[in-house]
């Protein structure tokens, strides 16, 4: 019995690992994610502000729940309370705000066949999974959900595995939420390290997205009436795995912005 | 291994080979080497042996050569219309509608590339679209992978492409390029095409006209930071005159 019930913890732990390394073709050696897919490399649904600041936005689903909803809110403060390293503020979707976005940067979906229980980050980097089992443990262990989530919103901004004590991308021992294991979880919270992490990740996916995979141009825009801004855009060209591309963009950055005629 | 790769094909700029069939202005990169360290003759005899190949063999035999292809051109140039009047009736399509995804194509010539985005229809001003409608516009620029690891980019200088998610008036008309089968599956029915480049596109930000065009350009001039209202309307009334007298 005692056997069987660690070849389900190894088996679990197994099929949560591959399933995040789904999305990690950099980990555990490396500190960052590695997709330019990555949420906080794209300003679709999010947007970004004269001080620099990144808005990442994120959608969940109606019927989810209010105790799952606190986990992620829980998971969100953690990662905003270092906004000042990352320069990343992750912030519920707002339609049409503030400019003509249709959706979130990334949604929160139900999802994870194969998984006992934890999450992931799908490929494209526009969809965090939470899995059916993690969901339902949100009321009695929520704070280690939120460690959960907390290390999944680090995969959106390029933050690979780590085997770092301490840190919220350490890969945990198993996730089984039908067992209780998930009790044993620390609930881990972003370390200042991580945040330093994050910095350097979202610094480099951007760089190498806009160096090797697409572009920068800039160019004048009416985001009000009146009132221009000039802008550049920082673009990549993301493999979309059938031969093809898609297009990305990586930053919105206000150089100068006024009112009347434009100078540029 | 990857980024050093990267590093060695990123410095690549080829111009010159695609001017007639684009009928933009390539923008020369004097001085830049192919590869760091490789001399001027060494570039040139491969910019002659790559120009030669796209000729023969288009951006597929172009990139086998060094491993990629990069093609540079100005998209704010050639831009013939200057008045509203003369873009709406020289577009058989203009819609307002939002950018819902987006992918690269290589033409059944080999010789193009392309981004077709697919297009959500929120409002028709001109021809048979309807609001709710999707619809195809594929615009030059994009980049392609090939099965032996090389790769073919054409880059649009001077024009910021439209990115998912964005809401645009767009002035449309058939694509005068050549889609592939696979092109022509994927597509919502008929292939549209800018109908004069930057100035077919017009971004709106809260409830604000951005013209893709430079700036300086009349219609920018014109409709530019204006009530999106004003465009539509305009639009919308010159539509209706060419309905009333369709042999102006």
């Amino acid at each position: 019995m005692q056997m069987m019930r660690l070849r389900k913890v190894r088996s679990v732990t197994f099929t949560l690992v591959g399933l995040c390394i789904l999305g990690s073709p950099i980990r555990l050696t490396a500190q960052c994610w590695g997709e330019a897919s990555a949420a906080v490399a794209r300003t679709n649904g999010g947007y970004v502000t004269g001080d620099g600041i990144r808005h990442v936005t994120y959608s969940i689903p109606s019927g989810w729940g209010s105790e799952i909803r606190a986990a992620i809110e829980a998971a969100v403060n953690d990662w905003n309370s270092k906004t000042s390293t990352t320069k990343v503020q992750f912030e519920p979707f707002q339609p049409g705000f503030p400019n003509a976005n249709s959706a979130a940067s990334f949604q929160f979906e139900m999802g994870g066949t194969g998984m006992n229980c934890g999450g992931y980050v799908a490929g494209d980097g526009q969809r965090l999974r939470l899995h059916s089992n993690l969901i339902s443990a949100a009321g009695q262990y929520s704070g280690q959900v939120a460690q959960v989530i907390g290390h999944e919103l680090g995969h959106t901004m390029n933050l690979g595995e780590s085997t770092d004590v301490g840190s919220i991308m350490t890969v945990p021992g198993y996730v089984d939420c039908n067992s209780n294991a998930i009790s044993s979880f620390p609930g881990t919270s972003p370390s200042q390290n991580d945040a330093n992490n994050a910095a350097g990740c979202i610094n480099q996916i951007v760089q190498q997205g806009a160096q090797y995979n697409g572009g920068e141009q800039s160019t004048t825009e009416w985001p009000l009436c009146e009132c221009w801004e000039y802008v550049r855009y920082i673009y990549a060209y993301v493999a979309n795995g059938q031969g093809g591309y898609s297009l990305y963009v990586l930053d919105r950055i206000v150089l100068d912005s006024g009112c009347g005629t434009p100078p540029y | 291994m990857r980024h050093s790769i990267f590093a060695l094909v990123v410095a690549v700029i080829v111009v010159g080979a695609a001017e007639p069939l684009f009928h933009f202005t390539v923008t020369a990169q004097q001085g830049q080497r192919l590869v760091p360290g490789r001399s001027a003759a060494e570039d040139a005899e491969i910019r002659r042996r790559r120009d030669d190949a796209y000729n023969k063999g288009g951006f597929k035999a172009a990139a086998a050569i060094t491993g990629s292809y990069v093609v540079a051109m100005s998209g704010q140039h050639g831009n013939n219309a200057t008045s509203l009047a003369f873009l709406t009736t020289h577009s058989p399509v203009i819609v307002v509608g939002n950018v819902v995804s987006n992918r690269t194509w290589l033409n059944a010539s080999g010789n193009e590339i392309t981004t077709d985005y697919e297009i959500f229809v929120e409002q028709s001003l001109k021809g048979a679209y309807r609001a709710g409608d999707s619809l195809t516009m594929s615009v030059i620029g994009g980049k392609v992978g090939f099965e032996d690891g090389s790769w073919a980019e054409v880059r649009v200088n001077n024009l910021v492409p439209p990115f998912t998610g964005e809401r645009y008036v767009l002035f449309l008309r058939p694509t005068a390029s050549n889609p592939g089968p696979e092109q022509r599956k994927a597509a919502r029915g008929p292939i549209l095409s800018p109908s004069f480049q930057a100035l077919s596109l017009y971004k709106l930000m809260n409830g604000a006209v951005s013209p893709k065009a430079f700036t300086k350009h009349p219609l920018a001039v014109a409709y530019g930071g204006k009530p999106e209202r004003r465009l539509l309307d305009d639009v919308l009334s010159i539509v209706e005159d060419e309905k009333e007298h369709p042999t102006r």
